[in-house]
C-alpha cells in the first residue's frame, strides 16, 4: 500500500502552510480524516470565513461557529471574514475574541441584507498587535480618548464606505503613526483628504469624489497609485502633492471615459517628480496622455532624468501616436525598458514600430519577452528588471 | 553570475546546471557565494537528499522560473503553478518529494506553489472519503469516535 505522505508532515508544516489557504469549513472537514487530523484545526493561525460556507446557516448559527472557532484556537495570526447577506453579525464579539489571541492581520467585509452598514465598536482598539487592517463596507468606530494608537499597524485599507467623512478618517489616521501602505477606495463622502504620515511609502486612491482635494505631506512616499481618476484629474491630484522628491513609481488607472483637458501640461507635472523611475499608465489615461500635444516650450524643460521603466496598456489608441509618445520619452530620459500590453490584432504593427524605435535607441537588446496570452500580447523591450 | 555549476544527486548522477537556474535555490546560492569568496576549485556539489528524478524536475522548474522573471506576463504565479502541475503529472508521491526537495534547497517559490497545489487538490475533493483515498490516509477512528467527530462538525451540513 502506498504511504500516507500527507499525514507524515509535521503539524507546523500542515497548519501554517497547507491549511492556511483553506476556508474554515474545509479545515473542519479534515478533522474527519483520522485521529492524526482531529485536533489539528486548533493549530491553524489563519482563519478564513467566507459567505459561501454559510449558505444554509441561520445568523445565530454563523455567530456560534465563528465565536467557537475563535475561542478554541491556540493562537491567531490572520482573521478574514467575508459575509454577504446576514441580518445581523456579532462582529464586535469576534473582534474581542481575536484581540485576546493577539491577532496581527484582519480583513473584514460584511454586507447586510438590507444594505445598511455594519458598525465597528471599540473592540477594535483592543487589537494592539495589528499590522494589517482591511475594512470593506464597515463603519469606522470613534476613537476612545485614552487609546494609545495602533503602534504596529503598517497597512490600512478602507473600501466601499460612502459614510466615511473627513473628520472620522483623520482621527483614525492619527492613531496609526507607523503606517506604510494606505488604500482608500469607494469612499465618496470624503471631500478633503489630508494625509500626514511620516512613514507612508505607498498610497492607493480610487473611486473617490471627483472633486476631492488632496493634501499630502509624506516625506517617504515612493509609490502613488490612482485608480479611476482619468488622466486630467489624476494629474491635478499629483500636482497637489507637496513633497514630490521621494516619489519613484506612479500608476494611473482609468476604467471610465474622460474628457481631454488640454490645459494640463502633462509632461510638466511628471517632470516635477525628479526621482520618478517607473510610470504605469492603463486604459483611457494613456489615450489622453498621447493625444495631448507636447508643446515646444515643454520639451526644453523636460528632465525626466531617472525614468527607467514605462508600462502602458494600449486599447483603442492610435498606434502611431503611442509610438511617438514612447519615442519622445526615449529621447528625453534614460528609459531602458518599455512594456506594452496590446490587443492581438494590433500587435504586429506595434511590434514592427517598436523594433524600429529600438534601432535608434539604447533599447538595443532584442525583444526579450514575447508571451502570448488569450487576450493580449505583451511586448517587452530592453533590459527589463535589471 | 554567469557560467555553469556542477551538481550531483543522491544516486550519483552528475548535472551541469546554468548558474542562473541554480541561484533560485537559497541553499545553493549561499554555497556558491562561499566557494566564490575562497576562490577554491568547485568540485561537484552533492545533494544528498535529492534523487536524480526529482532533481530533473527542479531544473525544469528553475528554467521556467528564470523565464517568468524575464517576461512580463500578467499572471506569473498562475502560469508557474500550471507548469508545476504539468511537471508532477498529478502524482502525489512526486509532488511530496518535490516539496521536500524544495524545502531542502530553500526554493521558496516552488515550496509555496506546491503547498497551494496540495491545498487546492484537497479542497477540490468532494468528501473526506475521497481525500483519504487520494492521499492513502487510513481511517483509524472507531465507529463511536467517528460518530462523535461527525456530530461536532455537522453544523456545516
Amino acid at each position: 500500500m502506498a504511504t500516507d505522505r500527507l499525514s507524515a508532515l509535521t503539524d507546523e508544516f500542515l497548519s501554517t502552510h497547507i491549511l492556511s489557504e483553506f476556508s474554515y469549513r474545509n479545515v473542519v472537514r479534515l478533522c474527519l480524516l483520522s485521529k492524526r487530523w482531529r485536533f489539528l484545526w486548533k493549530k491553524i493561525t489563519f482563519l478564513n470565513f467566507y459567505w459561501q460556507d454559510f449558505e444554509k446557516q441561520k445568523d445565530f448559527e454563523i455567530n456560534v461557529i465563528i465565536s467557537n472557532a475563535l475561542f478554541h484556537l491556540d493562537a491567531l495570526f490572520h482573521l478574514q471574514i467575508v459575509l454577504n447577506g446576514p441580518k445581523t453579525a456579532d462582529l464586535n464579539n469576534w473582534i474581542r475574541l481575536a484581540a485576546e489571541k493577539k491577532v496581527e492581520s484582519m480583513s473584514l467585509q460584511i454586507c447586510y441584507r438590507d444594505f445598511s452598514m455594519v458598525d465597528l465598536g471599540e473592540s477594535l482598539f483592543r487589537c494592539k498587535n495589528l499590522t494589517v487592517l482591511k475594512l470593506k463596507s464597515i463603519n469606522l468606530p470613534k476613537v476612545p480618548s485614552n487609546f494609545g494608537g495602533f503602534q504596529s499597524l503598517k497597512t490600512f485599507y478602507v473600501f466601499d464606505n460612502p459614510n466615511l467623512d473627513d473628520a472620522t478618517l483623520q482621527e483614525f489616521m492619527n492613531m496609526c503613526p507607523h503606517l506604510q501602505i494606505l488604500s482608500i477606495r469607494g469612499c465618496v463622502g470624503l471631500k478633503k483628504l489630508k494625509i500626514r504620515a511620516s512613514n507612508l511609502i505607498c498610497v492607493h486612491l480610487g473611486f473617490l469624489n471627483p472633486n476631492i482635494s488632496l493634501q499630502m505631506a509624506c516625506p517617504q512616499l515612493t509609490q502613488i497609485n490612482l485608480m479611476d481618476y482619468g488622466y486630467c484629474r489624476g494629474l491635478k491630484l499629483l500636482q497637489d502633492i507637496s513633497r514630490k522628491e521621494s516619489v519613484k513609481i506612479i500608476t494611473l488607472h482609468n476604467y471610465g471615459t474622460n474628457v481631454v483637458n488640454p490645459d494640463i501640461p502633462s509632461i510638466v507635472v511628471l517632470n516635477s517628480f525628479p526621482q520618478l523611475e517607473e510610470l504605469i499608465i492603463h486604459g483611457h489615461c494613456f489615450q489622453e496622455m498621447i493625444s495631448y500635444k507636447i508643446s515646444e516650450t515643454e520639451v526644453t524643460e523636460v528632465t525626466l532624468s531617472n525614468l527607467k521603466i514605462v508600462r502602458v496598456h494600449i486599447g483603442t489608441q492610435k498606434i502611431g501616436q503611442a509610438v511617438n509618445f514612447l519615442d519622445f520619452l526615449l529621447k528625453n530620459s534614460p528609459l531602458c525598458a518599455i512594456s506594452v500590453f496590446l490587443s492581438k490584432r494590433r500587435s504586429r504593427i506595434m511590434l514592427d514600430k517598436l523594433l524600429n524605435l529600438e534601432k535608434e535607441s539604447r533599447l538595443s537588446t532584442a525583444i526579450r519577452g514575447w508571451s502570448t496570452e488569450s487576450k493580449a500580447i505583451c511586448v517587452l523591450c530592453g533590459h527589463y528588471r535589471v | 553570475m554567469e557560467g555553469k555549476v556542477i551538481l550531483s544527486s543522491s544516486d550519483g548522477q552528475v548535472f551541469e546546471v546554468d548558474m542562473k537556474v541554480a541561484m533560485i535555490s537559497q541553499t545553493l546560492s549561499n554555497m556558491l557565494k562561499d566557494t566564490e569568496d575562497t576562490g577554491s576549485e568547485t568540485a561537484p556539489i552533492k545533494l544528498a537528499n535529492v534523487s536524480s528524478r526529482i532533481f530533473n524536475l527542479i531544473i525544469e522548474y528553475g528554467k521556467y522560473h528564470v523565464e517568468a522573471q524575464k517576461s512580463d506576463t500578467s499572471e506569473p504565479t498562475a502560469d508557474l503553478k500550471k507548469r508545476v502541475r504539468e511537471l508532477v503529472a498529478d502524482d502525489k508521491d512526486t509532488l511530496f518529494q518535490l516539496m521536500i526537495a524544495a524545502n531542502f534547497l530553500h526554493i521558496q517559490s516552488l515550496l509555496d506553489l506546491s503547498y497551494q497545489i496540495v491545498a487546492e487538490d484537497i479542497a477540490a475533493c468532494k468528501d473526506q472519503q475521497m481525500i483519504r483515498q487520494k492521499y492513502n490516509i487510513e481511517n483509524d477512528y472507531s465507529p463511536e469516535e467517528e460518530e462523535e467527530v461527525l456530530k461536532l462538525h455537522n453544523i456545516f451540513e
